[in-house]
């Protein structure tokens, strides 16, 4: 019995050891050396791919093309939503390892990074970076799937599609050789077409890749079946909207859809419009190919270039990870259904019931807000168990979404250790009922009451279920007294006139209005923090675009090294967190910076509301590290445009002769703007403390620039 | 005087109630500095010369002409705040014109008695002035003080003293035969004021270094005892006439800054 239970034990322990997904997890991090792909230039890459591209293209051709095969991949890679060395991506590696054993120098080429995105997608670039993303890894059924969504994008890799599709656009819409005089309806058709033709060509060479390696054909058609479902969730299961409900509170079945749609996924739609082709000729290009090779690789059958619980755990890790995506966009409503999909394997995890508990909250927040459409989009437009979230949530009205948020709180917190997470949004979804418009003896009193003669004293009304909801929690003193307090602050926040003060983002608002530019400055005394490169855009929309993002980039340095100057002349000590390019640049780096990112764009997500957001709690480890509250940014966007002809103008001035020379100066001087921000959040509530923000008309002045920064750190430093 | 000085105050209270919520930064926390001024314009002046009365016939009307005039002018700053600075200033420039253009008439009264005539001859201004000088710092086109782009407001006191050494009155002793006469008080100092309106960009050049260009346009007004110009003396009234006037031409300019921040 003893030989058994350790065997058992060491099973359970090889299964936990592989998963991955420990019991307390928070978020995905890079690991290992930091590639260079994620510390380059732009520059760099640029000069590279044009110096590659001259011989085949002209120059001009070659800079656009450069440009379009780095600029935003480069960006995607600096933007903090690319995971490297992790468990997923390092999984991916060794698929590639297998898939390209036999051909080492196209191995040397390529590599794997993972997105932080929930759609299914891959890609890859023309200097061999294949992106998988999460909601590709939650998806994909085993191994053999995954490796032949990597070999497809090999194949395009290995064709230098990406090339050829620029040098075929450039071809379609310049109106020569047999392009010529060809419609513009025509010439887009050709480009879906040859898009087509392209990923029938890398499916084939990556075919040709994945069964020399020995994985299974009977898996291509489930692979096609994956992307062809790739728009709903990692599973289908009733929603268990039971959970929201005890035996004395009943929610009334007018809210819940009384039959989901099928899923209608159509493998033969009409591609015509599509850039890749339909499943149904995929499969066919995929079975014919299948059936002219060599029979005897079709009987090879590895699955796992690990095992499969290893991928079995980045596949969970994936699906955990997405959860921090869905809140991280507000997406709350598939949320809560990914995780009551995650928590019929793995119900005990802390960080599935603090997600559910932020879901509840940001719903909250957000009908408070008369903001619904935030995250509940239109049910009609979904299929199967996820439509009947969604039309749950269109249905129920902010009353009922309130007492239902506070009751499934409070509920989960219950079973948590309490901690600052915990108390803050408990307290913070009691505070925030008035805002629904309940009146303080609302959930008191049950209507409709009984009368005497048997009847009631009015008809009963939709909401009317909602009063019983806290009968409960009553009986909880933390409960009452918080629920008595909220109804006090109110009062006292509509006598002092008005509910703007819980805005930060309204009294920037309000103070720009006075004062003609959006600034606040909030904050003072702060000698240090943490700091985001600066951000420098350049447009101008007279010249190409290879010239703007070079000079951006440029500037961008320049910037980055003025900002650090200035700010030490005011006194403040910057950490600048994500410096990629500067020597010794670590991983560990990297992770805050990628923390921040995630933790800005969920701020920027609730646009200024007063709301402590699911990233938060992370970052008080990284205050400690860095010994600072704050986090600041600054991006500087300057356009140049040309002007608009006035005729009038024109007109005026040629017929009075002498104003002519001012107005041809006027005309021909292009537009130029610059937006200036400079942001700083305190880390400890999230909030927008600080911001100095200035639009106007200008040339690009570094004097100016210079003087509005050391102006900003002046104000932070006083 | 008084008048003029309560509007100064109203002014400064106005303008210092502009921005006082944020700190003042200046240019890299410098927020005094001192300039040099060279302005430039079109002025209504004789370049060289006096005219001779028969020069003056010859040329059949008044003379003088338009050319550029040099001022010179030493300013100290000071940022107030964020979209205000205040400057002080000392200018100097020198400058004359034709007689012709005055013309008092035929009947001329000096401290000698009444002559007939016209007055000729070229009497030199020179013009010194202290003024203040206010400038917002435009928020619409991004502008930090002392950088950027600005409207100033300035107000000067000028003091100008006329040099009428140069000056004749033609006399017609025989007919066909003219004599001259000339003002025994040649020296006389005038006093005047002017408020102008100005427009211009700051730069900055390294650290310290202050660039400004910029134009101004403004109208002058006199300040004197009196007002009863057909009692006043010939002289008198000619010093400070020809004062008033080319106080009035010299308010348009184009002007160019070096300064030093502190």
């Amino acid at each position: 019995m003893k030989s058994i239970l350790l065997i058992l034990n060491l099973i359970y322990s090889s299964v936990w050891l592989y998963a991955q997904v420990s019991t307390d997890f928070t978020r995905m991090k890079c690991a290992g050396p930091i590639p260079s792909d994620f510390t380059t230039t732009f520059k760099e890459k640029y000069t590279l791919d044009f110096d590659q591209q001259r011989a085949n293209l002209q120059r001009g051709d070659a800079k656009e093309f450069a440009v379009m095969a780095n600029y935003y991949n480069h960006n995607l890679l600096q933007s903090g939503s690319v995971l490297y060395g992790d468990p997923i991506s390092t999984y991916c590696n060794k698929v590639l390892d297998r898939l390209l054993k036999e051909d080492e120098e196209l191995r040397s080429e390529v590599r794997v990074y993972t997105i932080k995105s929930n759609h299914l997608n891959a890609y890859s670039t023309s200097d061999g970076i294949i992106f998988v993303t999460l909601g590709l890894i939650a998806r994909v059924q085993n191994e053999a799937q995954l490796a032949y969504v990597l070999a497809h994008e090999i194949g395009h890799y290995h064709k230098k599609h990406v090339f050829k599709a620029f040098v075929d656009q450039k071809e379609i819409w310049s109106n020569s050789g047999s392009y010529r005089n060809m419609e513009w309806e025509e010439r887009t058709l050709t480009t879906f077409q040859h898009s087509r033709d392209a990923e029938l060509e890398a499916d084939i060479e990556g075919l040709t890749l994945y069964l020399n390696a020995g994985y299974p054909p009977n898996e291509i058609d489930t692979s096609y079946d994956v992307l062809l479902n790739g728009y709903l969730p990692i599973a289908q299961k009733p929603y268990d909207f039971t959970l929201l409900e005890d035996d004395s509170f009943r929610i009334p079945n007018s809210f819940f859809i009384d039959a989901v749609d099928d899923i209608m996924a159509d493998e033969n739609v009409d591609d015509t419009r599509h850039t890749h082709p339909n499943v149904k000729t995929r499969k066919e290009t995929a079975q014919k190919r299948i059936s002219d090779y060599n029979d005897e690789a079709t009987e090879k059958k590895i699955f796992w270039v690990g095992s499969k619980q290893e991928y079995d755990g980045i596949q969970r890790l994936a699906r955990f990870e997405m959860v921090n995506t869905f809140i991280r966009n507000n997406n709350y409503m598939e949320a809560l259904y990914h995780i009551q999909v995650l928590q019929v394997k793995d119900s005990g995890y802390v960080f599935l019931q603090k997600a559910e508990m932020m879901c509840w909250a940001g719903i909250q927040k957000f009908i408070n807000n008369r903001q619904k459409k935030a995250y509940s989009t239109g049910y009609r437009d979904l299929q199967g168990e996820l439509q009947a979230v969604f039309y749950f949530a269109s249905k129920m009205s902010k009353k009922g979404i309130n007492a239902l948020a506070v009751r499934r709180i409070w509920d989960i917190a219950e079973d948590l250790d309490s901690d600052a997470y915990v108390n803050t949004l408990k307290e913070q979804c009691v505070l925030d009922l008035p805002r629904a418009g309940y009146k303080r003896s609302f959930f008191r009193q049950t209507y409709p009451r009984p009368t005497r003669e048997g009847g009631t004293t009015r008809k009963p009304k939709k909401y009317d279920f909602v009063r019983i909801a806290f009968v409960e929690l009553f009986k909880d003193t933390s409960f009452s007294r918080l629920y008595g307090e909220a109804f006090n602050n109110w009062n006292d926040l509509q006598n002092q006139g008005g509910d703007e003060v819980l805005f930060t983002s309204e009294e920037v608002v309000a103070d720009a209005d006075v004062r003609g530019v959006n600034s606040y400055y909030g904050l003072s005394g702060v000698d240090r923090m943490l700091y985001l490169s600066p951000k420098f855009f350049r447009l101008d929309f007279r010249k190409e675009q290879d010239a703007m993002f070079l000079a951006s980039e440029i500037q961008q340095r320049d910037l980055e090294k003025r900002t650090s100057d200035l700010a030490r002349r005011a006194g403040v000590d910057l950490v600048n967190i994500n410096q990629s390019s500067k020597n010794g640049y670590t991983t560990e780096e990297f992770n805050d910076f990628m923390l921040l990112s995630d933790w800005l764009r969920e701020e920027t997500n609730y646009n200024g509301r007063d709301f402590y957001s699911f990233t938060t709690p992370y970052l008080d480890e990284l205050r400690d590290v860095y010994q600072t509250d704050y986090l600041g940014f600054n991006n500087v966007w300057h356009f140049t445009d040309r002007k608009e002809f006035s005729l009038v103008t024109a007109l005026v001035s040629a017929l009075y002769v002498i104003p002519l020379p001012f107005y041809l100066y006027w005309q021909f001087k292009p537009e130029q703007h610059m937006d200036y921000l400079f942001a700083v959040f305190d880390l400890k509530n999230g909030e927008m403390e600080f911001v100095d923000s200035k639009s106007f008309s200008s040339r690009y002045r570094k004097d100016l620039i210079n003087s509005h920064l050391f102006n900003s750190f002046n104000q932070l430093r006083r | 005087m008084k008048r003029v000085a309560a509007i100064l105050l109203c002014m400064v209270i106005w303008l210092s109630s502009y921005g006082q919520k944020p700190v003042t930064s200046g240019y890299l926390n410098k927020t005094n500095y001192l300039n040099l001024r060279l302005a430039t314009g079109l002025t209504y002046q004789h370049p060289g010369k006096p005219l001779s009365a028969d020069e003056w016939r010859a040329a059949g009307g008044p003379t003088g002409g338009n050319s550029l005039k040099r001022e010179l002018e030493l300013i100290a700053g000071k940022v107030i705040s964020n979209h205000l600075a205040v400057e002080v200033n000392y200018g100097y420039h020198t400058t004359g014109l034709d007689m012709a253009s005055l013309r008092p008439g035929a009947i001329t009264r000096t401290a000698q008695g009444t002559m007939y005539g016209d007055v000729y001859g070229f009497p030199k201004v020179t013009d010194s002035y202290l003024g203040l000088k206010f400038k917002l710092y435009s928020r619409k086109r991004g502008a930090l003080a002392p950088l950027g782009f600005y409207h100033g407001f300035q107000l000067n006191m000028h003091r100008y003293k006329t040099d009428l050494s140069d000056v004749v009155i033609p006399i017609q002793v025989l007919p066909g035969v003219f004599g001259e006469y000339h003002f025994e008080q040649r020296i006389w100092y005038n006093r005047g004021v002017d408020a102008n309106w100005s427009m211009g960009v700051n730069r900055a050049i390294g650290e310290s270094v202050l660039l400004e260009l910029g134009v101004s346009t403004g109208f002058s007004f006199g300040v004197s005892r009196s007002r009863n110009w057909e009692s006043m003396e010939l002289d008198r009234r000619v010093s400070y006439h020809l004062g008033q006037m080319l106080l009035r031409y010299n308010l348009n300019k184009v002007y160019f800054c070096v300064g030093y921040l502190i």
